[in-house]
């Protein structure tokens, strides 16, 4: 990957944090082609297009959310994005970890596989934390 | 106490509240903080809780980070049983807060963090919960709440959203920025450095300005970009000069010491060491103390380094307190344990970063960045000459690739085997009165006439790790800095003709003043000298192109010709008398179009220009 490249999956990643906070994806960010492949613990689902994606994502995650951190690293077609995700829904603040392989063409994402830990609700939170003591937080 | 002396004193109060904000403008703090005083005295000598509350809470922002705080937290808790309303009582125990953190006692201020997010709940308001927010953040910035710390600030940024308040603002950002750069999160790095400067931008305000350059500045510090950092420490020194930050000075030194580090510029680390190791032993504050240890160390004078690391650790590696600065000096701690193959110190130390691998290691606020923890358990590993060393090192050069910190994956190296820090040279290279130069180490010094090359390699050595284009060192060294300029921006033909014949002309002055500067004949190489000067400003009256930036082009080559070979000749020489200095600066002086000065850590040389 050329560091022109290197800057654009920055920048592509950057954005794609926006959608996942805001649930509205940036100018630029998908190609209209754009393909999804979503798993998660005991299921999977797809979507093609950019209609179908922000439907898919607003389906699980109907309104804003933080993205307390996250880890970007390239690969020869795109990027790799780490994140955890926080949001608020019905009274309960929920939580997850995903991880988004990128392709990029055209300087826009094309292709997207998620792999996604499932929602983790505010009791399972707390049960984790008394639970398990994690080595590096 | 009667009526009249009640309204005197509530008058009093208002107008040294008044005053306080006019040395605050100013930039002075030692006046605000004591019409801040004047003010709660009166205020509560008239029982007005507003007034106690409105002096109080600003008394904070003139506390220094880590300095005893002194009266301050004992005034705000005054206020704060005083204060009458939950919004009120809010935003005092949120202060308390932040006074016991900044003040070095965290452990008190866990009670009013708490006390302050539950009233924050009561008053619902997006300013009081980011309030709230900012309190339980500074309560939870040790080493192992970072979990909590890094949701905490996510929180945080999404309510400061909600909010115009540019200090609630640049708070949030802050602590984004400071939590982003601990998990290496490269991106939200340049997200709240963005936001920084929107903050600064919208507001007008000085303060965030100053927050915004700084955090710049360590961040091109950090991704090894000298001329940009150079550029934002000088708009960092120029803010904090006009604003009311008593920690302007400490931020300045911090990445003065930086930048003195990542350039190798011996004289700036020796100074900032000092300064950080004085401060640090009369204010006790550990983590100021470990990073003078690392800087005396980078400057070769590990005897220094061994004194202050020895006083941090007299109480055992477990005597370092688990609090916001933790990983800072434990990091160095054993930085510099392992460059003085200290190894009890590197062990204990290394078995208790351990547990931090992966972070990033930063002081208070995100104001320098050094380094991962797993170089640091690298360099402990091979002191001691652990087989798992190498495991460290290449963790440690993931995390700085990911981050672009180009300076500190060039310095974990190869895995060669570890050598200890040499002590530090002086080599004098100075320019005496009558023009001659004496150059060597002390005992064993030599003279030389006046050659252009020895200006050259002046002007470089006193810039470490700078690059300086050859047309700007040959313009600087002749007086006239920034007077480049390039015929070849020149289309015009009969100009170019002209240029022709004055092209041959300088190049055989440049021939000629090598040659003066060969046979050591100043006379002579004065006064080619001034006839090139003449020439070049002909050149400049006859084109019209004076103050035009120009780049590229023959004057360039030209001077990187000339410049090469003036440093030749003067290295020549200086062989002649002693062979080890030449050698020392041909492997370290680059010529070209961009020359530079890159000092050899291993080599590290202390050169007396002055």
């Amino acid at each position: 990957m050329t560091g022109a490249d290197e800057t654009r999956g920055r920048e592509l990643a950057a954005k794609f944090i926006t959608f996942l906070e805001t649930g509205t994806p940036p100018e630029g960010l998908f190609n209209p082609e754009v393909f999804c492949d979503f798993t998660m613990p005991q299921w999977r689902l797809q979507a093609q297009g950019v209609e179908d994606i922000v439907r898919l994502r607003k389906g699980g995650h109907p309104g804003r959310g933080r993205v307390p951190r996250s880890r970007f690293d390239t690969t020869g077609t795109g990027f790799v994005l780490e994140v955890e995700e926080e949001w608020d829904q019905d009274g309960d603040s929920w939580y997850c970890r995903e991880m988004f392989r990128v392709d990029v063409a055209d300087g826009a994402v094309a292709h997207l596989s998620v792999y996604c830990t499932g929602d983790w609700g505010r009791d399972l939170v707390k049960r984790h934390r008394e639970t398990v003591s994690l080595l590096r937080p | 106490m009667d009526g009249a002396s009640t309204t005197g004193s509530n008058t009093e109060a208002a107008e040294q509240l008044a005053a306080a904000s006019v040395a605050k403008a100013a930039g002075d703090v030692d006046a605000m903080r004591a019409a801040l005083v004047a003010a709660f005295e009166a205020a509560r000598a008239t029982g007005d809780s507003e007034a106690l509350a409105a002096a109080a809470l600003a008394m904070p922002s003139s506390q220094r980070f880590g300095v005893h705080p002194g009266q301050i937290p004992a005034l705000l808790y005054e206020a704060y049983q005083m204060a009458q309303t939950p919004s009120t009582r809010c935003r005092l125990a949120a202060a308390l807060a932040r006074s016991w953190v900044y003040g070095g006692d965290a452990v008190r201020a866990v009670h009013f963090a708490v006390e302050a997010q539950r009233l924050a709940v009561e008053v619902d308001t997006p300013e009081a919960t980011a309030d709230a927010l900012d309190a339980a953040l500074v309560a939870r910035w040790g080493p192992d709440d970072f979990g909590e710390r890094v949701s905490l600030a996510a929180h945080l940024d999404d309510v400061a959203g909600h909010v115009v308040d540019p200090e609630l603002r640049l708070s949030s950002h802050l602590w984004r920025l400071s939590t982003a750069w601990e998990c290496l999160d490269i991106l939200a790095v340049n997200r709240q450095l963005r936001a920084l400067d929107l903050v600064a931008a919208e507001s007008g305000s000085a303060r965030a300005a100053f927050f915004a350059a700084s955090r710049r500045a360590m961040h091109a510090l950090a991704t090894d970009d000298l001329a940009s950092a150079d550029r934002l420490i000088a708009r960092t020194a120029t803010i904090g000069a006009d604003v009311a930050e008593p920690d302007a000075a400490g931020v300045l030194h911090e990445l003065g010491g930086m930048r003195a580090l990542v350039s190798g510029d011996l004289v700036a680390l020796r100074d900032e060491a000092s300064a950080f190791e004085t401060f640090g032993t009369a204010e006790g504050i550990p983590s100021v103390s470990a990073v003078g240890a690392s800087l005396w160390l980078a400057a070769g004078q590990p005897d220094r380094a061994a004194v202050l690391v020895t006083q941090l650790t007299a109480g055992g590696i477990d005597g370092i307190a688990r609090d916001v600065d933790f990983l800072l000096t434990m990091s160095l701690v054993v930085g510099v344990a392992s460059g003085l193959e200290i190894s009890d110190i590197a062990r204990e130390g290394a078995a208790a970063l351990a547990p931090y691998a992966g972070r990033g290691v930063l002081n208070a606020g995100a104001v320098t960045f050094h380094g991962v923890v797993d170089d640091y358990l690298y360099q402990a590993q091979r002191s001691l000459g652990e087989a798992d060393a190498d495991h460290w090192r290449h963790t440690a050069q993931s995390a700085y690739r990911r981050v672009g910190a180009g300076w500190w994956e060039q310095k974990l190296g190869g895995a060669q085997p570890f050598t200890p820090a040499t002590p530090a040279r002086s080599i004098s290279f100075v320019q005496e009165g009558g023009g001659r130069w004496r150059l060597g180490a002390e005992g064993t010094t030599f003279v030389l006439a006046d050659l252009k090359g020895l200006q050259y390699l002046r002007y470089l050595l006193e810039r470490p790790g700078t690059n300086v284009g050859a047309l700007a060192l040959s313009d600087a060294v002749a007086g006239h800095p920034g007077a480049t300029f390039d015929e070849a921006d020149l289309g015009d033909p009969l100009d170019s003709a002209a240029l022709s014949a004055y092209r041959r002309r300088l190049i055989e002055l440049d021939a000629d003043l090598d040659a003066a500067d060969t046979r050591g004949d100043q006379p002579a190489a004065a006064k080619l000298s001034g006839e090139r000067d003449a020439l070049l400003h002909q050149l400049r009256v006859a084109t019209g192109l004076g103050g035009r930036r120009r780049v590229g082009g023959a004057s360039s080559e030209r001077a990187r010709v000339a410049v090469r070979r003036a440093i030749a000749t003067a290295l020549a020489k200086i062989e002649g008398q002693d062979p080890g200095i030449a050698r020392l600066l041909r492997d370290s002086i680059r010529t070209g179009t961009s020359c530079r000065y890159d000092p050899n850590p291993d080599q590290p040389i202390i050169w007396l220009t002055a």
